[in-house]
């Protein structure tokens, strides 16, 4: 390097001096391109020098930026992606909600409809919360409200589609229920048709809910499809209930009585809400007001 | 004197600023490296004739990259060697405030300078106002970039000068 300022002697002027006039030589041939390059030969060869590498260069630059563009946009993708699968599962949460409360919408609608058609029983909604594990105890359990009017051991519970069984213990709002398909229950029945009576005692089979007829003369024929209905005789299920339909009829045997099978029209597998049925209402079945022969002779 | 050197670390600046301005899409913010390897040339090498060769190349070269009409920036670089070589006697630029301020001056007449020389052999007169808006972005950028540049700069030219004396270079 050069020292400059005070320190440069004669020969360093000299090689400025030499210098400067090489700077204006340069400045001369300068001013005479850009004047007179009018067919921009220059340019163009000079242009034409540098395009490889220029090209080159502006590639490897294109090249970062569109890598460095891809990174940026996949990290917003991926940010955007897990934004949108939050919002898929939260959707899916609230479709998944919104379908169970329709279907509980339709069950309860169902259920009011039992309500409708049987204003003479005072009923009580309650919720099913477990199944039995076994599958001879056929048992459900259940959540009552059990500040609105007294709910006792023994009380029937009815679904919509018919007879579900009674309430075989109780503790505060849980209850108990023993399925008509139990083989500890009995319900007295008649033959919709025939109007023969029996006795539904629950075949507590291990691969379908059913019950027996038992105590069923001879004499009678059950038709299959058959509806089976509460007598209201045993003082615990009303009168008028279905209890399901006959199934199977058995050959005639000797002795007195027809074996036949009946199947309850309700799933207890699929119950959600039920009835606990508290007693009569004292009205009729439509919701008019129960006379007695004296009242009518009034 | 090498006239080599400062050619090639003029491509390297050229190929640089080029890359910096498509890697990060830089309009008005990109750094004029090719002018300050010219200002660090002229200020270590003053009116030396190495000088004055190495700055008329770059300046080509960078009419070539910019697309200018040829002998534009040769013209520009050579008048700025001139330029800064005469303060270069009387200014020390080896400092910070020094070198900021060659950075700083340095980009206010590089651009003058094109701007003149523009409007006197191209007869541009609109050029002023698109220059005008990069005199802020380039000034800045060169003050930033000078203090940093030029030790690099004066320790590679030093470097290379030890090899020319072992006779490596």
């Amino acid at each position: 390097m050069t020292p400059r300022g005070s320190s440069v002697g004669t020969a360093g002027r000299q090689r400025s001096r030499r210098g400067v006039l090489v700077g204006l030589g340069l400045l001369v041939v300068g001013s005479l391109l850009v004047r007179f390059d009018r067919g921009a030969r220059v340019t163009t060869a000079v242009g034409w020098a540098v395009a490889p590498l220029h090209a080159a260069v502006t590639r490897g630059g294109q090249s970062v930026r569109a890598f460095f563009l891809d990174y940026v946009a996949l990290t917003g993708v991926r940010e955007e992606n897990r934004q949108l699968q939050d919002e898929v599962r939260t959707l899916r949460g609230e479709a998944a909600r919104t379908a169970d409360l329709a279907q509980e919408n339709a069950r309860l609608r169902h259920l009011l409809d039992l309500g409708d058609r049987r204003k003479d029983l005072r009923l009580r909604a309650a919720r099913v919360v477990a199944r039995s594990s076994s599958e001879v105890f056929r048992v459900l359990r259940l959540t009552i409200d059990v500040g609105d009017g007294p709910v006792e051991q023994g009380m029937a519970v009815v679904a919509p589609e018919g007879v579900v069984g009674q309430i075989r213990s109780l503790a505060g709002s849980r209850a108990e229920v023993l399925l008509i398909t139990d083989p500890r229950s009995a319900v007295d029945v008649v033959l919709e048709q025939s109007r023969a009576r029996a006795i539904a005692v629950g075949s507590g089979e291990n691969d379908r809910y059913a019950a027996h007829l038992r105590y069923l003369p001879q004499s009678v024929s059950p038709i299959r499809g058959e509806r089976v209905l509460t007598t209201g005789d045993d003082g615990r299920y009303p009168r008028g209930l279905v209890v399901g339909e006959v199934v199977e009829v058995g050959e005639p045997e000797s002795g007195p009585f027809k074996k036949t099978t009946i199947r309850p029209l309700m799933d207890p597998g699929t119950l959600e809400e039920v009835f606990v049925v508290l007693g009569p209402s004292g009205l009729n079945a439509d919701g008019s007001r129960y006379e007695t022969e004296e009242r009518k002779k009034k | 004197m090498s006239v080599i050197l400062p050619i090639v670390l003029g491509l390297l600046a050229l190929c640089g600023e080029l890359f910096v301005r498509e890697a990060f899409a830089l309009t008005r913010w990109a750094p004029d490296f090719a002018v300050v390897i010219v200002l660090w040339l002229a200020v270590s090498r003053g009116w030396a004739i190495s000088a004055f060769l190495a700055a008329a190349v770059i300046g080509l070269m960078t009419d070539g990259f910019v697309g200018s009409p040829a002998g534009i920036h040769v013209l520009q670089a050579t008048l700025l060697v001139l330029l800064a070589g005469l303060l270069a006697e009387r200014v020390r630029f080896r400092s910070l405030p020094g070198r900021l301020l060659l950075g700083g001056a340095g980009s206010l007449v590089s651009l003058f300078l094109l701007v003149a020389i523009c409007r006197i052999f191209l007869g541009e007169t609109a050029i002023g106002a698109r220059v005008g808006s990069l005199v802020l972005p380039r000034t800045v950028l060169l003050m930033l970039v000078m203090p940093i540049a030029y030790p690099i700069l004066d320790r590679l030219d030093a470097f290379a000068s030890k090899r020319r004396e072992v006779g490596l270079g």
